[in-house]
């Protein structure tokens, strides 16, 4: 195990300088000078020198990256241009807002996907077998600033149960927190669960299909039992890897759904740096999103390798 | 000249058996049920996109503030905008912006992927190896996420855009090309066609490239349905396609301010996103299943 650890590790090492060479690209590959773009109208000569020298770009680009790079490994990812404030800070800030909304989407999907997943593979080929893959591939192709609008004209706006907007922490107040994420939590989760249920599907029909099940049926063991004590416990394990992506993924779909739910959550501070051309805040959120990616990535090559010792040994 | 002679004597049998048979594969396909509609549903939305001049009963683009938000109905099938324009004229128009985005993204990422991932999967080594670490790279991203990178460098526009989800794209094909190249260049055509003296480009083009195409064609299709949701999603957010060019997205968007008293607004372009990315979805998986050598005869 812990050679596959090391292999694995070192695997992630290049992958994540590939990763900080792209972020780093994203403000040297806007067209035309990035301080220009950055201050706008505003941009005064000396404002614009002042700048390029903070953000080091007066200096030759290997020297730029390198210095950039050990910075973001210090966790210094340099300071807004907007509002001065520092870009870990703006990040930390925001940080329990999107974990909050990935935790509970997370919840939510695992919650419906797999009895639905279970479902469709004991009872396949019936009519439930084919709603719940209709009901997959729809949450598939649905976008989801179509299912957020739609639930908020039935829920907020016609019935008026749920808020449409905003966000009230859930330590401040529990109830008032779980109302405010229960749409977006909807909308971002939908996907995953889509997704998640497919797989437990097709996974658990895989395994319904192997000797040891045939022996166990022939043996007398429960149909119920055969199927959660025997099947599940095997065709979970690359349901495991896939709920691994997903979360990784959901931060990622976080950005619309907190937009759309006027959420301060990390994806929001993504989209309106975007349009305030604040590159520090761009480049900071984007590498935190993808070194997560990677990180969950890692975690649940782990612990696949943990649950399958196959993996560990190929 | 021996080798000429070689290449004369015996034709390389260019693993002919390998490749998807048309009409095999087409019957396979509209044997499914969804496939079918999924084919059906993209063609009818070909057609709307190229008929649009014919078929649109307005412009796109007038501004008619005498008829602001007006409800569907017999004048205006799915009624108007805040700004007076034809919402189905606007949609058959987005047809277009959908699917030139769908299919010119995934022609980047296809055209860029499937060639590094020929060369890299081909010729192996170093060459490989930096191919490989540079895709894991870009699969380190959440693809929204890379694509939002890309356009916020690029700056807001619809070729932006496009150009953003044709990246995002590229790593796909370039894993799925490579690994499918690993598994065929060790087989005995390829052995034959370099005992016979053929260049790398010529192995590579002529007897690799035809081999890896069916996958390539499943993969595409599901990438048309992602590339559609992406510039809709860009545009949705202000990224993509902007006023007044039609977007779906767009719409959308503009639509959400008068949610409460016009939700048509926002139902239409939404169902039309929808059900397009839906009928690729179904095509893709219908084809995955017409191409999947498990299930030939």
């Amino acid at each position: 195990m812990f050679a596959y650890l090391i292999r694995r590790l070192g695997t992630t090492v290049p992958v994540l300088v590939v990763v900080s060479l792209i972020v780093f690209s994203i403000i040297h590959l806007t067209p035309g000078d990035p301080v220009a773009i950055m201050l706008r109208e505003e941009a005064d000569p000396a404002a614009a020198a002042a700048l390029r020298k903070s953000l080091g770009l007066d200096r030759p680009l290997p020297i730029q990256y390198l210095t950039w790079v050990g910075r973001a490994a210090r966790g210094e990812l340099g300071r807004s241009i907007r509002t001065n404030q520092p870009v870990a800070e703006a990040i930390l800030e925001r940080l329990p807002v999107t974990l909050s909304l990935a935790g509970a989407s997370t919840l939510l999907a695992l919650a419906v996907a797999l009895p639905a997943g279970i479902l469709s593979a004991v009872r396949r080929n019936s009519v439930a077998d084919v709603a719940g893959t209709l009901a997959a591939l729809s949450g598939i192709s649905l976008p989801n600033f179509w299912l957020a609008t739609l639930l908020i004209f039935l829920f907020s706006v016609k019935l008026g149960w749920l808020p449409p907007l905003g966000y009230v922490s859930p330590a401040k107040d529990l109830w008032a927190g779980l109302r405010s994420l229960i749409l977006p939590a909807i909308t971002l989760g939908a996907a995953m669960a889509a997704v998640i249920m497919r797989m437990t599907r097709s996974s658990l029909l895989e395994v319904l299909q192997l000797d040891f099940i045939r022996t166990a049926r022939a043996k007398g063991v429960l149909e119920r039992l055969i199927i959660l004590r025997h099947a599940l416990r095997n065709a979970l394990i690359p349901v495991v890897t896939v709920v691994g992506l997903q979360a990784g993924a959901l931060l990622g779909g976080a950005i619309i759904t907190e937009t759309i739910f006027a959420l301060p959550g990390v994806g929001r501070l993504l989209v309106d740096a975007i349009f305030q051309r604040d590159f520090p805040i761009v480049q900071g959120v984007v590498l935190l999103l993808a070194v997560n990616f990677l990180l969950v990535n890692l975690v649940v090559d782990i612990v696949y390798a943990c649950l399958d010792p196959r993996i560990r040994y190929g | 000249m021996a080798i000429e002679a070689g290449r004369r004597s015996f034709p390389l049998p260019v693993a002919a058996s390998a490749r998807p048979r048309t009409p095999l594969v087409l019957t396979r396909l509209l044997r499914g049920h969804l496939a079918k509609v999924g084919a059906g549903v993209i063609l009818a939305l070909i057609l709307a996109a190229m008929f649009a001049p014919r078929l649109a009963p307005y412009d796109p683009t007038e501004q008619r503030l005498e008829d602001m938000v007006r409800p569907p109905g017999q004048v205006h099938l799915l009624g108007t905008d805040d700004l007076g324009r034809d919402i189905l004229s606007r949609l058959l128009y987005g047809a277009r912006v959908s699917l030139v985005v769908g299919v010119l993204s995934v022609g980047i990422s296809l055209l860029i992927g499937v060639s590094l991932g020929l060369v890299g999967g081909y010729r192996g080594g170093w060459l490989d190896e930096v191919i490989m670490r540079l895709m894991d790279g870009l699969l380190a991203f959440p693809a929204l996420v890379l694509a939002l990178a890309i356009t916020a460098a690029l700056g807001p526009s619809l070729s932006n855009a496009m150009i953003a989800i044709g990246i995002v794209g590229i790593p796909g094909f370039a894993r799925l090309v490579r690994g499918q190249v690993l598994s065929i260049r060790a087989q005995e055509f390829v052995e034959a066609a370099r005992a016979a003296g053929l260049g790398d480009r010529r192995i590579i083009l002529r007897h690799i490239a035809p081999n890896v195409l069916a996958p390539i064609i499943v993969h595409a299709s599901l990438r048309i349905a992602f590339a559609v949701l992406a510039e809709a999603s860009l545009s949705f957010l202000g990224l993509g396609a902007q006023p007044p060019t039609p977007s779906w997205g767009s719409m959308l968007n503009a639509g959400r301010e008068y949610l409460e008293m016009a939700p048509w607004l926002c139902i239409a372009p939404g169902a039309a996103i929808f059900i397009t990315t839906l009928s690729f979805n179904f095509l893709g998986d219908g084809l995955r299943d017409a191409l999947d050598p498990r299930l030939k005869f």
